[in-house]
Order: C-alpha cells, then sequence, then structure tokens
C-alpha cells in the first residue's frame, strides 16, 4: 500500500485483494461470500462478483467493526480481534487486515468448523504480509 | 421534559461529529475509521457507525444526542437512527460544493424525521464559504417545507454556546411540533 492512491482504486492493492479471495474461495467450502474492504468502507473486492444481496457488505462491515471495536474500548478489553455474527442459517465473520486500514468479512453457510474461520484468519495475514511489502 | 432523541445529520465534514463532542456531558460514544479518501474531505477520520452523547436534564431526563455517518454508502445508519429520533439538527458547511443542493438531498433522506419531529439548520464553517449562503438555505428549505417555518443559524461546530442554543430551539420545535401532533389526533 503506497498510500499515493485511495486503497479501493490502487490497482496493486486491488488485485493483491482479488487473488486472497479467490485462494479463499478455494480452501473455504462454506465460503457464500467474501469482501476486502477499507476500514471506511470502501469495497476493495469481492467474491461472487456482482451479487446483489452483498452490495452494502462493506458498509455494513465497516460499520459493524466499528461499532465492536467501541464496545471494546468501554469495557476496556484489549483490541477487537474478530467478529462472528452466528445466524440460524448462516454466519459472518469480520477481522482486520494485520495493521492496515483494511478489514476482510466472509459469509459463511451453516454448518462451517474452526478450521474455516482459521483459513479465513489465515487469508486476512497473508492479504496484510503482501501489501505490507509491494 | 420528557426524553428527548436528537439526530445529527448532514454531508461528511458538517461538523456532526464535533458538535455531538462539544455538547455531550459524557464520553462521546464514537465510530471513527481512517478516511481513505481524502478527496472527498480532507480530514483524518471519518463516522463509520454513528456518535453518540447525552446531556442531563433535571435529575433523571436526558437527550440523547445521535449522529450519522454522512457518507451516503452508509444510509442504512439513516433509516435505523431516524426511527427513534424526535428531533432533527441538519448541519450543512458553507463550503461544501454545493451547500443549497445539500440541503436539498438531506431533507429528501430525513424527509420521515423532519415531518413529524422537530428540524433546525446549522450553517458551519460559514467564515469559509460564500457570504450568502444561510440567506440562500433559508429560501431553499422554505420552499421544501413551505408549511414550516425552519430555523436557520450559523454556527461554529465547536462552539458550545452556539451550540447550545441552536439545540435549545431544536428542542423547543419538538414539543411545539408534539403538542400539534396530539391536538390533531
Ligand atoms: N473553521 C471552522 N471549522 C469548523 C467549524 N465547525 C466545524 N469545524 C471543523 O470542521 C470539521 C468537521 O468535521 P467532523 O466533525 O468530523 O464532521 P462530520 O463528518 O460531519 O462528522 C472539524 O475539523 C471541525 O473542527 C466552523 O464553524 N469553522
Ligand atoms: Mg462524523
Amino acid at each position: 500500500m503506497t498510500g499515493a492512491l485511495p486503497p479501493h482504486r490502487d490497482p496493486a492493492v486491488v488485485s493483491a485483494a482479488v487473488a486472497a479471495l479467490a485462494g479463499l474461495a478455494a480452501v473455504c467450502r462454506p465460503l457464500r461470500a467474501a469482501i476486502v474492504l477499507t476500514d471506511d468502507g470502501f469495497e476493495i473486492a469481492r467474491i461472487p462478483r456482482g451479487a446483489d444481496e452483498h452490495r452494502r457488505l462493506a458498509s455494513m462491515a465497516s460499520a459493524m467493526q466499528a461499532l465492536a471495536d467501541a464496545v471494546v474500548r468501554e469495557l476496556r478489553i484489549g483490541t477487537n480481534q474478530h467478529l462472528v455474527i452466528d445466524a440460524s442459517e448462516g454466519a459472518v465473520v469480520a477481522l482486520r487486515v494485520g495493521h492496515l486500514p483494511c478489514a476482510l468479512v466472509a459469509v459463511l453457510d451453516d454448518g462451517f468448523v474452526p478450521d474455516d474461520v482459521a483459513e479465513i484468519g489465515a487469508t486476512a495475514d497473508a492479504l496484510a504480509r503482501r501489501l505490507h511489502t509491494p | 421534559m420528557p426524553e428527548h432523541v436528537i439526530l445529527f445529520a448532514g454531508p461528511m465534514g458538517a461538523g456532526k461529529t464535533t458538535a455531538i463532542r462539544t455538547l455531550s456531558e459524557i464520553d462521546v460514544v464514537s465510530t471513527e475509521a481512517a478516511n481513505t479518501d481524502r478527496l472527498q474531505a480532507d480530514k483524518d477520520t471519518t463516522t463509520v457507525a454513528l456518535d453518540y452523547g447525552e446531556i442531563a436534564v433535571g435529575l433523571d431526563d436526558k437527550i440523547r444526542l445521535y449522529g450519522v455517518p454522512g457518507q451516503s454508502r452508509f444510509d442504512f445508519m439513516w433509516t435505523i437512527l431516524q426511527q427513534r429520533a424526535m428531533g432533527l439538527m441538519l448541519l450543512i458547511h458553507a463550503d461544501a460544493p454545493n451547500p443549497v443542493v445539500a440541503v436539498g438531498d438531506q431533507l429528501g433522506a430525513f424527509l420521515d424525521l423532519a415531518n413529524r419531529g422537530g428540524l433546525v439548520i446549522g450553517i458551519t464553517r460559514s467564515e469559509l464559504g460564500p457570504r450568502d449562503v444561510v440567506d440562500r438555505v433559508r429560501t431553499v428549505a422554505s420552499a421544501l417545507l413551505p408549511e414550516r417555518s425552519i430555523p436557520v443559524f450559523a454556527v461554529d461546530a465547536r462552539d458550545y454556546e452556539q451550540m447550545r442554543t441552536m439545540l435549545m430551539a431544536l428542542i423547543s420545535d419538538v414539543e411545539e411540533r408534539a403538542e400539534m401532533m396530539r391536538a390533531s389526533r
């Protein structure tokens, strides 16, 4: 990330995010959708592309993440590591991409296992390393 | 006076977060994220969910202050926060690209609240914009809501006394409006 362009318009950042999501889709079977976004809610990359119900996922994830951070701050319990919404027919997992102003959000079908969440974490870590060292 | 819920709306950079921090008597709950798009507004952070502050009134009543994110990609928060509010504090910065268009857009987005609750408009950063912004905003606001007389203030969101005066004008509009709604039922 060079900082010259906003991340969502920086071709190097976008292509790294696209590759990271494709890699995640290959190893995480319950993955229904995933998105890399800036902390302030701009979409950098998303799979599947163009699905209308995920159009607002970046801005919703950004708001959710910030509210979770506010709760963690209020309770003085360290830093927010990841956020899980466990719904009756699926789940949403959101976590930061290293120390970058970016996050990775995954929508999972019901029946996901802890290994799937671990894959999402590993994908975010790998993307953070890639973006730190252009 | 019963508990009041006031919503601060307006475009990014209008001073919503600043105004709530100026007015609140508690540490505000804020949801700022790094602003990655400096072309929109040249500031370090931007609100992505809400701001929340409180002012005590008497012994057990309070005014709750909610601020929305200014950018339309967060409009789902506008819907959520608008539902509980009884008054709208609309802030527009005088140095916005087109403050008059912004007033129309914002009144459109928060029309439900503007129609049923109190409404005041504050023009912030007025020393940085054209001189006639307050007058032009007043004209467009009364054209858009002809049956209302909408107070339009020039305010500095960083100034406690100015914000407090504007908030109190809004609270009396909220109460007047509630009285009218009761009478018409
Ligand atoms: N010069 C000047 N600056 C102001 C005035 N009112 C607010 N500001 C500044 O304008 C900026 C508004 O940013 P912020 O509160 O984050 O706006 P928001 O996007 O509406 O939440 C802050 O840097 C304020 O200090 C004013 O009357 N004059
Ligand atoms: Mg703000």
